[in-house]
């Protein structure tokens, strides 16, 4: 589904990921870990296309294309999606407005009808409850005034709307008290499915209790150190960081 | 052109009101006329106007079309007036609660008040306003009691090219409440020169909407003056599509303690329009709060002016005051010039003053794009954003509609 290939990149002429390479499957989801520094979220934003973070050498296939040779709206419509760490807020654009334009843009990309007015708003609607935000945000400006926990569930309720075949999340569980972030973990578990992979950027362990992950890797200097199955999770619980560093150095 | 000279009476008013029309005309003694170098003008060029523009005698057509100005589901009471003539048919009687005099019809005592009123909210020095009043033949005294629920509308339409001097004078009564629109519109090529002056009484409530929405090719030199008494309350919305030359001063004076006033605007211009803003919150009285907040969008070869000023008095202790500009150009030959003045004789308020030239932020554009929106129209949807926050203020969700689909047709026509 997606596959990365000696991956590097810099931001403002600085190189962060070094030959980053990860394989991941139809239906499987990564964990990605990492101390602050290490690339992981700079991973998220080159393959979301942001302004001023350039790819120099290395490739990235999402469903046999070349996502980096693609604007970052046609990578959406395609079907990546990156839940931000920091969700943006708009004011004076309606969360309503937000989504109906998001839905439409990819329905008219790919040819298909988008829903009328009534339908969007009941699914809308019925997706507020599923991420527990009261329905009152959708008239409310993109993520304006919201609260940690409530910016993140409106990434996750774009998650739900939008369907997207692979979906990064980033750090999406900082911030997040125990129920926010079982809210965010069902939200997530209820999207898994045999055609929809993820990877999952976190610092903590504790993210993997609530996702179960298929892998998990670590992020150190901008290349992939470890690779493992969700043990390896427990194991930097349990040892920290430095013993990869060190290993690494 | 010389202000005395343009300052010529109509024939036959009655007396009263050419006492008003010789006060104004002498005001304009030896004034000269603006400038660059004149302060208030010195960004905003006068060029636009020729002797032909003060032609009061031609271009007359009368009939209006209601089309123009509708606003759907809005249940106002509209008083219409086209090319400065009062279109009984296409008005309605005022509700109770309201009572509407033609200055020219004021009968003695009405025409007392209005002479003691007229002229004592707008500031002297604000020369166009005393031309208005020199130039005076008739206009409206409206006068609120309690609460009116039902929003009064005046259109200000405009069809041909003869010259309009409008004046409105609104007279809130202590413990009254309304909510007034003003709503300037029309192909005309003239050119208008109005004043509004608000007088709210002790522990009144205005809102009061003022629309600037004639096409692009009328001139128009205008203002809107506000006084408010002792914990009187005024919202006041202001919305401008640009034209050749377009001037609007908006002055709120918080003359009694307690008095709050919330200032939005919004100015749209395009190809090679101009419009100037001059706004100013006066404090002469204690414990007063004002916040005002105006923002515009520049595109092609536009350009505004915005000037914000802040003043407060001796004796104006614990005050609030902000005021807030923020512009956004959206072409490398759009321009701005935002001045922010604050001019403060007390040590016990807070004052907070901002003005901001900026292009869209880079972050928000990309936010939209990575949930598929293409570029064209997250920056659309990004300049319709900036304004669109604004107009949650409106009092009239049928208001805050219309406001909104004007907002869109300006951008559908090419506007960033």
């Amino acid at each position: 589904m997606l596959s990365i290939r000696n991956l590097h990149a810099s931001v403002d002429d600085t190189e962060i990921l070094k030959g980053l390479s990860l394989e991941v499957g139809d239906g499987e989801v990564h964990a990605i870990m990492g101390v602050n520094g290490s690339g992981k979220s700079t991973l998220g934003h080159v393959l979301a296309g942001r302004p001023g973070y350039t790819e120099t050498e290395g490739s990235v296939q999402m469903d046999g294309q070349d996502l980096l040779a693609l604007e970052p709206e046609i990578r959406s419509r395609e079907g990546l999606f990156l839940a931000f760490q920091y969700p943006v807020e708009v004011p004076g654009v309606t969360n309503l407005e937000f989504l109906k334009a998001a839905v439409e843009a990819r329905a008219n990309h790919r040819g298909e009808e988008p829903p009328n007015a009534s339908e969007f708003l009941k699914q809308a609607r019925a997706l507020c409850d599923a991420v527990n935000l009261d329905q009152a945000f959708l008239r409310r400006g993109v993520n304006e005034g919201f609260s940690g926990g409530e910016k993140k569930r409106n990434e996750l309720m774009q998650m739900m709307l939008l369907q997207p075949k692979v979906a990064i999340l980033d750090e999406t569980d900082s911030g997040l008290d125990i129920d926010a972030l079982q809210v965010v973990a069902d939200g997530v578990n209820g999207l898994r499915a045999p055609d929809r992979s993820f990877v999952v950027i976190t610092h903590y362990q504790r993210l993997l209790n609530f996702i179960e992950p298929d892998y998990v890797h670590v992020l150190v200097g901008g290349r992939i150190v470890r690779s493992g199955d969700k043990s390896l999770a427990l194991e930097l619980e349990e040892k920290g960081y430095r013993w990869l560093e060190d290993e690494v150095a | 052109m010389d202000f005395e000279q343009l300052a010529v009476a109509p024939v036959e008013s009655p007396a009263w009101l050419r006492d008003f029309q010789t006060a104004s005309r002498s005001a304009l003694v030896g004034v000269p006329w603006p400038d660059r170098k004149t302060e208030a003008w010195q960004n905003t060029s006068l060029r636009a106007l020729t002797a032909d523009s003060f032609d009061t005698s031609s271009g007359v057509d009368g009939s209006g079309d209601p089309n123009e100005y509708l606003i759907e589901d809005l249940n106002s009471t509209d008083l219409v007036f086209v090319d400065g003539t009062y279109l009984q048919d296409l008005s309605d009687p005022v509700p109770s609660g309201v009572s509407l005099v033609h200055l020219s019809d004021a009968n003695e005592a009405e025409a007392g008040m209005i002479r003691s009123r007229i002229g004592t909210v707008v500031p002297p020095t604000h020369h166009f306003a005393q031309l208005n009043g020199s130039r005076l033949d008739d206009g409206i005294l409206l006068r609120f009691r309690g609460a009116v629920s039902q929003p009064v509308r005046i259109v200000w339409q405009s069809t041909g090219t003869r010259s309009l001097n409008h004046r409105l004078l609104v007279l809130m009564e202590e413990g009254s409440q309304a909510t007034l629109i003003e709503h300037f519109c029309g192909a005309g090529e003239a050119f208008t020169n109005s004043v509004s002056e608000l007088d709210l009484a002790n522990n009144s409530h205005l809102y009061h909407c003022r629309l600037h929405l004639e096409k692009e090719t009328g001139i128009h030199i205008g203002g809107a003056h506000a006084r408010l008494g002792s914990h009187a309350s005024f919202g006041g919305f202001h919305l401008g599509t640009g034209g050749p030359l377009k001037r609007v001063d908006v002055t709120i004076d918080h003359a009694g303690a307690g008095a709050t006033s919330l200032l939005s605007g919004a100015y749209l211009l395009r190809a090679s329009q101009r419009i100037d803003y001059h706004v100013c919150a006066e404090h002469s009285a204690p414990q007063c709060d004002s916040q005002s907040t105006f923002r515009g969008i520049i595109a092609d070869k536009a350009r505004a002016v915005f000037n914000g000023r802040i003043h407060i008095h001796r004796g104006a202790r614990k005050t609030q005051a902000t005021l807030d500009n923020k512009n956004l150009l959206t072409s490398d030959s759009a321009q701005v010039n935002t001045k922010p003045e604050l001019e403060i004789y007390n040590d016990d308020v807070s004052c907070a003053h901002g003005a901001t030239v900026s292009q869209l932020s880079g972050e928000s554009l990309h936010y939209l794009r990575s949930r598929g929106l293409g570029t064209e129209a997250a920056f659309r949807l990004l300049n319709f954003a900036f304004i669109n926050e604004l107009l949650d203020r409106a009092p009239e969700p049928a208001l805050a509609a219309f406001l909104r689909t004007k907002l869109q047709s300006w951008f559908d026509r090419g506007g960033s």
